[in-house]
């Protein structure tokens, strides 16, 4: 996101031409993530089709409660998220800084949360790597514990990133380096890949936390 | 509409000489510095993964293993596979010539996103050379697939630095995918529709989109090698619930839209390359363009034809071998056409044309290698055969390649601003095409024979046919070395070049050669459809 | 090798199924030969016709042509496709055992190949087969992934670690080829050959008979039945103990009720599952109890349980399969 006076912007033409550029570059880059993501999820659903009982026993195990509250936190910090960029539309900063900051927040919440979740799951011996897994027997069930571990782990350092660089914006409109609406693009940007961090979120949960939970 | 200027007419200094000392190199956003970077990096790749081919041929002229010990022809061969496919091929045309010639082919000052470009070379230099240390000491030794269990369980190696190496440099590729794709949707100058397009810009249009779409899912694969072997999370191990033919699924669910990523951008330079040297319209722009785009949405559905030997189900063979055949037509159509283009043209025999019918000849031979191996009861046979070998690199080196060596000469005096001597053009490539076929044809041979790949020691009696390839791999080695310096000596001694050498249709062709730094003095506006040659060439034109 | 030879330009076959790839193969590369010389010619002609300078008539010259191309597109993908049609006939022959073929096992370890012949002849990196009979390979891989290769049968299938692959083929002569593992499997993977012997079927018989067995299979399944407590558990009579276990006799083959509610065939993958990996598929009406000998039972013990448990579902005494 280059400063208004940035001589890379010499390509184009007209500030209109600059967003389409940014926001295509962003949906692209958006895509790949749903690429890696989806290759995750077809990797989960494959395991769940072939060894349905045994992943079964695993999810039981799972904090779908926590998990819950965490999907929660997410949607409300989206829903922030779109507050502050109606707020950047209006050029209201205060607004724009206050709804950052909290959406920002709530997905440190996330991870806070997610740490704690980690934690119970190692003292009750589930955890793949660090535990003997030993209240689970059967293979697949280890195993759906170790892709659980990764999905989230990998969901958890992008929501990080997120994390990051709406602090780093945060900073910058408070030192004023980024005024509203002319810089208006690096915000929904940020936005995209917040919303689709969300995203991804909401097809990694049933299929860890929910599906073939004994009911 | 064909540059009429036959002097370098401009005051600018050209982008070459507009600024000097490193940092203007290493801190540049132009995207012809970048061309150049890339340009670097990937020859010195070329060069490694050309050592470790040379390793293997010596050691295939006998029998015996003689010359390497297993393990170190192992991992020569891996690193071989691992530098040329992800530091050399796929980075090759798009970083280079795609690079350099989007933006002038569409009327643009630069890329859309220009440090996202010097971004994507960062990380191929870095990736590329922390994954060649890692290959050089102490090595790797799985093959450049990476087949589990072999590289989870029983690899002793540095196979998790070479993974990350790779990893890193996918997202090399993912940002010259993201930023070809905004540059093509944004960049265009008025008038350019996307029917006025060259065709080499439709061909990394539809790389990029598989550049973008495929890279992730590599990245996840290897994220759960890593995840297995570090971790002893049992993702592709059977003793721990795991499936060790989904690793095959995921790996090759990139790796085959890989290989079309590695043929496209060649596919394209060949289209740029027949019209200027044929001085004539392409013959059928639409299908041409079109099956750029088949190929790459096609790519996508085949990658179960490495699988049929693997365990996978027979009717899921059958289909991707149907699938396979299918995507054969696209490539055929653009041979075909091509070849057509040449009827009643008016052709100047020279080194980017000795390329170009290099590429259809190699490209048709590969192809229909390709298509034997996707005949199900003759891939039985040959799979993990030497056949598969020749038919890969009849594709990778004698069409890929030699697309990339036929653009660079083309495009070289508008990179460069220097003429290379035309003779010694020629004669690389003639070195080339006789080099080529010497190696690889007796190795569809001997794939036929019976003689597997990736295999140390032989039987004797695949002697006289390994030596025959072995000797043809001197010749080729020549090939290539030879422009590398008659190339290098005519940026010192070559002729100064004019704007449009080839008095070909382009706009690329009407700025200086070098062109300045911002490309277009003025915004051009384009009201004249792709390889505006005129319909009856007139006389006298050379 | 039968004979040393300085040159060889196409491979030796030793099965009538072999014979019929090579003439597909052959037929495939004339019909490629007749879409792609056309394209070599032209290029030739072209660059010497229509070079800068020639005084050839250029006029009317066409920049797409829609019959042309789809003529081209429309022909060479019929031929294409009767083709694709008799491969994939080929090949699921190729894929589909008789049911009367003789059952070889084959353990595929780092750098070896390991065969069990029904009445119990274990051979390494040799592999003895009668002509005239179709033979079925049962194979599996103690460890990363091989593929069995007979270039002379034009046949090959991975072997794989944890499940049964097969492969199947019927000689028509007599004679000594080599065969090889065709999937890099590491350092020694360029050594891991087999010699395939053919031989006659009184020969074969003659063969049978000098090499150094004394039991079936079958036989040895049983000694290792007993040998690792199997029977503890699974025997049936006054012999049964007090854990209640599956009783074995007459279940290959059967329909298995699990736990979960589904079903399972029960072939020689759910019985290796079974001893490998006893948590993978529980029968309905048992408890989880069964201990995994994954760490004392090597896949060459598996097959000859397997064997052994086979033999319970029929009346043969030598456990061949029925």
């Amino acid at each position: 996101m280059a400063g208004i006076k940035a001589p890379v912007s010499e390509q184009f033409h007209s500030a209109g031409q600059r967003r389409e550029g940014a926001y295509l570059g962003m949906w692209l880059f958006l895509s790949t993530e749903f690429m890696m993501f989806g290759g995750l999820l077809c990797i989960i659903w494959y395991y769940r089709l072939a060894h349905e009982m045994q992943v079964s026993k695993a999810v039981e195990h799972l904090h779908y409660g926590l998990g819950g509250f965490n999907s929660a936190l997410l949607l409300t910090s989206s829903f922030i998220m779109s507050l502050a960029i109606q707020a950047a539309r209006k050029a209201k900063m205060a607004h724009l800084r206050s709804l950052l900051l909290v959406s920002v927040g709530l997905a440190c919440a996330f991870l806070a949360l997610k740490g704690y979740e980690y934690h119970s799951e190692y003292q009750e011996g589930l955890l793949p790597v660090l535990t003997s897994q030993a209240p689970l027997k059967e293979p697949a069930a280890r195993l759906f514990m170790g892709l659980y571990l990764i999905s989230t782990a990998l969901h958890a350092m992008h929501i990080l990133v997120a994390i990051l660089l709406g602090a780093g914006i945060w900073l910058r409109l408070r030192l004023g380096r980024l005024p509203m609406p002319e810089r208006l693009t690096v915000i929904e940007t940020f936005a995209f890949y917040w919303h689709a961090v969300d995203v991804i979120w909401i097809f990694l949960f049933p299929s860890l936390y929910l599906i073939g939970r004994p009911v | 509409m064909i540059s009429e200027t036959s002097h370098v007419a401009s005051t600018e200094p050209s982008y070459l000489e507009v600024e000097h000392g490193l940092k203007s190199w290493l801190l540049t956003t132009d995207h012809k510095r970048i061309a150049i970077l890339f340009m670097i990096a990937v020859t010195f790749f070329f060069f490694v993964g050309s050592l470790a081919a040379g390793a293997i041929r010596i050691e295939l002229i006998t029998p015996q293993g003689d010359f390497l010990t297993p393990d170190g022809y192992n991992r020569s061969f891996t690193l071989h596979g691992v530098i040329m496919v992800w530091f050399f091929l796929i980075p090759s045309i798009p970083s280079v010539l795609g690079n350099f010639l989007i933006p002038l082919m569409i009327g643009a000052k630069d890329m859309a996103l220009p440090r996202m470009n010097l971004a994507s070379w960062y990380l191929l230099a870095g990736g590329g050379l922390f994954t060649m240390t890692a290959l050089i000491a102490g090595g790797v030794d799985t093959g450049w697939t990476f087949y589990t269990p072999l590289s989870t369980m029983f690899s002793h190696g540095h196979v998790v630095a070479v993974i990350a190496g790779v990893f890193i440099t996918g997202f090399s590729s993912i940002f010259t995918g993201i930023n070809i794709i905004v540059t093509v949707h944004t960049l265009r100058a008025p008038g350019m529709t996307w029917f006025r397009l060259p065709l080499f810009v439709w061909s990394l249009y539809a790389t990029s989109v598989i550049l973008v779409l495929a890279t992730p899912v590599l990245a996840i694969t290897l994220l759960l090698v890593v995840a297995e072997r570090f971790f002893g999370i049992g993702v592709f191990d059977p003793r721990l619930g795991g499936d060790p033919l989904l690793f095959q699924h995921l790996f090759w669910f990139y790796s085959h839209p890989a290989v079309y990523i590695m043929l496209l951008p060649g596919m394209g330079v060949i289209s740029e390359l027949v019209t200027a040297s044929a001085h004539k319209r392409i013959f059928g722009y639409s299908f041409v363009a079109f099956s750029s785009v088949a190929i790459a949405i096609l790519g996508f559905m085949v990658w179960g034809h490495h699988m049929f030997v693997a365990g996978q189900s027979m009717y899921a063979s059958m289909l991707f071998s149907l699938l396979s055949f299918l995507i054969a037509i696209p490539s055929a159509i653009k041979s075909y056409n091509w070849t057509a283009t040449y009827f009643k043209s008016r052709l100047t025999i020279n080194a980017p044309f000795l390329y170009t019918l290099t590429f259809i000849t190699l490209f048709l031979l590969g192809g229909t290698s390709g298509l034997f191996v996707a005949l199900l009861a003759a891939d039985v046979h040959v799979h993990d055969t030497y056949f598969v070998v020749a038919h890969f690199h009849y594709i990778m080196v004698g069409a890929a390649v030699s697309a990339y060596f036929g653009g660079l000469h083309f495009w070289w005096p508008k990179i460069t601003g220097k003429m290379y001597p035309e003779l010694w053009g020629r004669v690389a490539a003639v070195t080339m095409f006789i080099g080529f076929n010497l190696t690889f044809f007796p190795q569809f041979i001997l794939g036929y024979l019976g003689m597997p790949r990736r295999y140390h020691s032989y039987s004797p009696e695949y002697q006289f046919l390994n030596d025959v390839s072995s000797s043809g791999a001197a010749v080729l080695a020549v090939a290539y070395a030879l422009p590398f310096f008659y190339l290098t000596w005519s940026l010192f001694k070559g002729p100064q070049a004019i704007a449009n050498p080839w008095q070909a249709a382009g706009l690329e062709w009407s700025v200086p050669s070098p062109p300045p730094k911002h490309n277009f003095p003025n915004v051009p506006v384009v009201d004249f459809e792709a390889y505006d040659y005129p319909p009856e060439a007139t006389r006298g034109r050379n | 090798m039968n004979e040393s030879t300085f040159i060889k330009f196409w491979p030796e076959q030793a099965s009538q199924y072999a014979g019929q790839v090579d003439w597909l193969v052959v037929t495939f590369t004339g019909m490629m030969l007749l879409f792609v010389l056309p394209v070599f010619i032209c290029l030739l002609v072209f660059s010497f016709r229509y070079r800068v300078g020639s005084k050839v008539p250029r006029d009317h010259r066409s920049i797409g042509n829609h019959k042309i191309e789809m003529t081209w597109i429309v022909l060479p993908f019929l031929g294409a496709m009767i083709l694709f049609v008799l491969s994939s006939r080929l090949y699921y022959i190729s894929r589909t055992p008789p049911a009367d073929a003789m059952e070889i096992h084959v353990v595929a370890k780092q750098w070896m190949w390991k065969f069990q012949h029904p009445g119990g002849q274990r051979e390494i990196n040799t592999l003895h087969i009668p002509q005239g009979r179709p033979v079925k390979l049962s194979m599996i891989s103690q460890d990363a992934i091989h593929s069995l290769y007979f270039p002379v049968m034009r046949n090959k299938q991975d072997v794989l670690p944890g499940t049964y692959t097969y492969m199947w083929f019927e000689a028509n002569r007599p004679g000594s080829f080599e065969g090889k593992c065709a999937e890099y499997c590491g350092t020694d993977h360029s050594t891991m050959r087999v010699r395939l012997i053919i031989l006659k079927p009184q020969e074969y018989e003659q063969w049978l008979q000098e090499s150094d067995t004394s039991q079936s299979l079958a036989r040895q399944g049983d000694d290792l039945f007993r040998q690792f407590g199997c029977s503890g558990c699974h025997a049936a009579g006054p012999d049964a103990s007090l854990v209640r276990a599956p009783p074995l006799e007459g279940l290959y083959g059967r329909n298995v009720a699990l736990a979960d509610g589904s079903h399972a065939i029960a072939d020689s993958a759910y019985i290796r599952d079974s001893i490998l990996l006893p948590q993978k598929q529980i029968t309905a009406g048992y408890e989880p109890i069964m201990p995994t000998f994954s760490n004392v039972l090597d896949e060459e013990s598996v097959i000859r349980l397997v064997a052994y448990i086979k033999s319970l579902a029929t009346t043969q005494p030598n456990g061949e399969t029925p």
